[in-house]
């Protein structure tokens, strides 16, 4: 299992550099855990990155779940409609 | 389908819809809702209201005819949503839940003429407290001729707010809106975030996010903008103030503004709620908006875009679509056979094994699948614990009526998900607790301002998975546990000898013994003193354990770990005689074979056992269950010490230990009959039964014994 933490400012330079971070983890096979406790900045590119790697994951049939999100990230998901497609209702694995 | 079965679904998602309306509404009070928050509700009532119009339940349809107005005035923004308008909207969800139980047969329909009242002034626009005033008055009005004149009064100030509301509702037409940031609208700091904020703060309201551009990892580029927004923005809001939001960024902004009217609006309302029992429709990719910067059609109705149902709704309304109901037998069905393959799956494995087929792949892969499939069935039986969860908060809110102390309740890992029937069965023991946290546990408003505390207690409710069990807490941030009071109490009511000496958690502890209670008067909330030993007892039977901390002035914590599945369990594998036995593992310590010199004989044919300084009382299995073969010399044989809530650790003999292993529950009861000293049964690998030990039982007789 991969573990990706999201950085404290997750604009458009850390999701540039947590493009590669995805795609090691995504070779790696298994599942990726997605580590958003520490997310104290966020904008439309990292919301998008996560978008990407969710869908990503889901056409190589890999789990990608995002877990802790904190309360900048859970707000921004909201406020941008994109609450159910990044935090879905998680069935027990 | 039988008309009964479709009442069922009614009364399911009248039970689902209560849900999701609550958790709005909870989150209004908590400032965490968003902009879909209030749709959600509307949702959730509307459909609520159509249902009991078409099973005929005549009183729930009337009564939820005033709360939806309300609503629908809320969600157009021609109702402010403030906290006092939220405390309406409480009040009336409470009263709609009586009337949902009331036609599920369960109690009689409510009198709801007061909430109606104070729904119906809110929908005009009047304060609630003068209606509550007013209206026996003006009930009265008709019957009195000294009241008559009053009553034109009234007439006539009706026709007036008829007019009002009238212009508020041609005024509720709305703007529909597309935006979509381009390339470049991420560049230079651009954040079409704050965008969306301005525009929500004037009172838009989002219908859909667009994620269909957003690519794989591969296409990904961080300056480039991938998702797309519909709005609806009332039309008080005139399209220079939308423009404006956008000004600096329409060379980068696909902006595409339409207008809706009346009828539309009516239309999308019911296309979105679809009734009861009839299937969601399927949600229809948005279009993609015309490639020119600015594209605006004035007063051209395109239904396209704006008449699809909100599929951005909540996660509880939203993923209806997605999940089926199926009938619990069905369910408890597949988890059985798959009981039958996980026991047919050893016995394969072992009678390969003699053969010598042990390494056989295939053998490897099935173990894995087996066990996947197991995971699989059990999670379908696992539920978010939110449904239990969701009734606490109505009952903080009657408490705060009751006693006068203020509770701000904090709830946490709602989403945990846990077998059905411990989610079923822990409401109570829950409840329980929330109302000693509330009656007893939390000081009232004075006494907490004069320990230096703020007026209003906290309460937090939470759940969480840790180490394979699932751990729920109640905590208070009240005066904790009165210790020398507990003390005291225990020692008149003969639960413990004056002298005893006794730890603080061991004082703690005692309020869960049967028949304690300190309350000074016996409320009617709780201090009936049956209530903590009934939550333990109830706790135990799900295979769970409650502990207590407590520290004084800063308040006291309930933790129950409880089972995540009640299906199958942890458990070691041991032998007495010729037979063999499971001891869950969640009760055992440690094993030893122990020296001679570390044994005690206190006459009567009992021992105990020294470890490391504790004598611990040994129960022989072998004795205890009449088998003959067993071994009766501790030295030759195996000890388990073993820990029970109610007795502590006291020492198991068995002749050995043959293996460790989950095993899948067969119960005894349903069956057989209940066997003392036992709580279950299960089938080994080599097709053999093994009765599962009933460790409590079988220490507190040994400990009794002792006592004795």
């Amino acid at each position: 299992m991969a573990r990706i933490i999201l950085p404290e400012t997750f604009d458009r330079g850390a999701a540039q550099a947590l493009v590669e971070e995805f795609n090691t983890a995504m070779r790696d096979g298994s599942s990726i855990v997605v580590d958003a406790s520490a997310v104290e900045r966020i904008g439309q590119a990292g919301l998008q990155l996560l978008l990407s790697a969710q869908k990503s994951a889901r056409l190589s049939e890999i789990t990608l779940a995002i877990k802790d999100p904190s309360d900048v990230l859970t707000e921004a998901a909201a406020l941008t409609g994109l609450s159910s497609h990044l935090f879905p209702i998680a069935a027990l694995a | 389908m039988q008309f009964d079965e479709i009442q069922e679904i009614f009364f399911q998602e009248c039970e689902e819809g209560l849900a999701a309306a609550e958790a709005g509404l909870l989150a209004y009070k908590n400032c965490k809702e968003d902009c879909e928050t209030i749709n959600t509700i509307f949702r959730a009532i509307h459909s609520i209201k159509g249902g009991s119009g078409a099973f005929g339940f005549d009183a729930l349809q009337a009564y939820t005819h005033n709360f939806e107005t309300v609503l629908d005035l809320a969600r157009s923004g021609d109702l402010l949503i403030t906290p006092a308008l939220i405390d309406v909207l409480l009040r009336a969800f409470d009263m709609l839940s009586d009337h949902v139980t009331a036609i599920r047969g369960e109690g009689d329909a409510p009198d709801d003429k007061e909430v109606t009242d104070i729904l119906k002034a809110t929908a005009e626009g009047r304060p609630p407290e003068i209606v509550a005033i007013e209206d026996p008055a003006s009930k009265q009005a008709g019957s009195t001729d000294l009241a008559f004149s009053f009553d034109d009064l009234m007439k006539s100030l009706g026709e007036a707010e008829v007019t009002a509301i009238g212009e508020h509702s041609s005024a509720s037409s709305q703007w529909s809106l597309e935006v979509r940031p381009g390339k470049g609208a991420l560049a230079n700091g651009g954040e079409p975030m704050l965008l969306i904020r301005e525009l929500l703060q004037l009172g838009a309201i989002f219908l859909d996010t667009d994620v269909s551009a957003i690519p794989t990892l591969d296409a990904y580029d961080p300056e480039e903008a991938y998702l797309g927004w519909t709005f609806t923005v009332p039309m008080r809001v005139t399209e220079a103030e939308v423009r404006d939001i956008f000004e600096f960024v329409l060379d980068s902004c696909d902006l595409h503004i339409e207008r809706r009217d009346d009828e539309q609006h009516d239309t999308e309302l019911h296309r979105s709620v679809a009734p009861p029992v009839a299937a969601e429709p399927a949600p229809v990719p948005m279009p993609q908006p015309p490639a020119t910067t600015v594209a605006e059609v004035v007063s051209a109705p395109s239904p396209q875009p704006v008449a699809q149902p909100a599929q951005n709704a909540s996660q509880s309304i939203g993923s209806g679509s997605q999940t089926i109901r199926v009938d619990l037998e069905k369910l408890d069905r597949l988890v059985n056979l798959v009981g039958e393959l996980v026991i047919t799956q050893a016995m394969l494995a072992q009678k390969l094994s003699v053969n010598g087929l042990a390494s056989l792949n295939e053998l490897t892969d099935l173990d894995q699948l087996t066990r996947e499939l197991q995971d699989s069935a059990m999670s379908i039986r696992a539920q978010p614990i939110k449904s239990v969860f969701s009734r606490v908060p109505r009952i903080v809110r009657e408490l705060e009526q009751q006693t006068g102390k203020q509770v701000i309740l904090q709830v946490e890992g709602e989403m945990t998900e846990l077998d059905k029937t411990v989610v079923e069965r822990i409401g109570d023991p829950l409840t329980h607790l929330i109302r000693n946290a509330i009656d007893h546990g939390l000081e009232s408003p004075d006494a907490r301002i004069a320990a230096g505390k703020p007026a209003a207690g906290v309460v937090r409710l939470s759940a969480e998975h840790r180490g394979g069990r699932i751990l729920i807490c109640v905590s208070d941030d009240g005066a904790g546990i009165n210790r020398e009071r507990v003390r005291q109490k225990a020692i008149e009511r003969g639960l413990i000898a004056a002298d005893t000496v006794m730890a603080d958690e061991e004082i703690d502890n005692l309020i869960m013994a049967a028949g304690f209670s300190t309350a000074e008067a016996v409320s009617n909330i709780s201090g009936r003193g049956v209530g903590m030993d009934v939550v333990r007892s109830n706790v135990e039977a799900l295979g769970g354990r409650i502990s207590i901390q407590s520290r004084p002035g800063q308040g006291s914590t309930f933790t129950l770990a409880l089972p995540l599945t009640l299906a199958i369990l942890d458990g070691m594998i041991v032998s007495v005689g010729a037979q063999t036995y499971i001891i869950p593992l969640t009760h055992i310590v440690e094993s030893l074979r122990p020296q001679a010199s570390e044994l005690k004989s206190i006459g009567n044919g009992r021992q105990m056992l020294n470890v490391r300084g504790t004598f611990l009382p040994i129960e022989s299995v072998g004795t205890r269950l009449g088998i003959d073969s067993s071994t009766q010399d501790p030295t030759k044989a195996v000890l388990i010490v073993v820990e029970t809530d109610s007795c502590g650790q006291s020492v198991l003999m068995v002749d050995a230990i043959l293996d460790q292993r989950q095993v899948v529950i067969k119960s005894l009861e349903t069956n057989y009959r209940p066997v003392d000293s036992l709580s279950g049964a299960t089938i080994l690998g080599d097709g053999r039964v093994a009765l599962i030990l009933d460790v409590e039982a079988l220490t507190s007789q040994s400990t009794r014994r002792l006592a004795a």
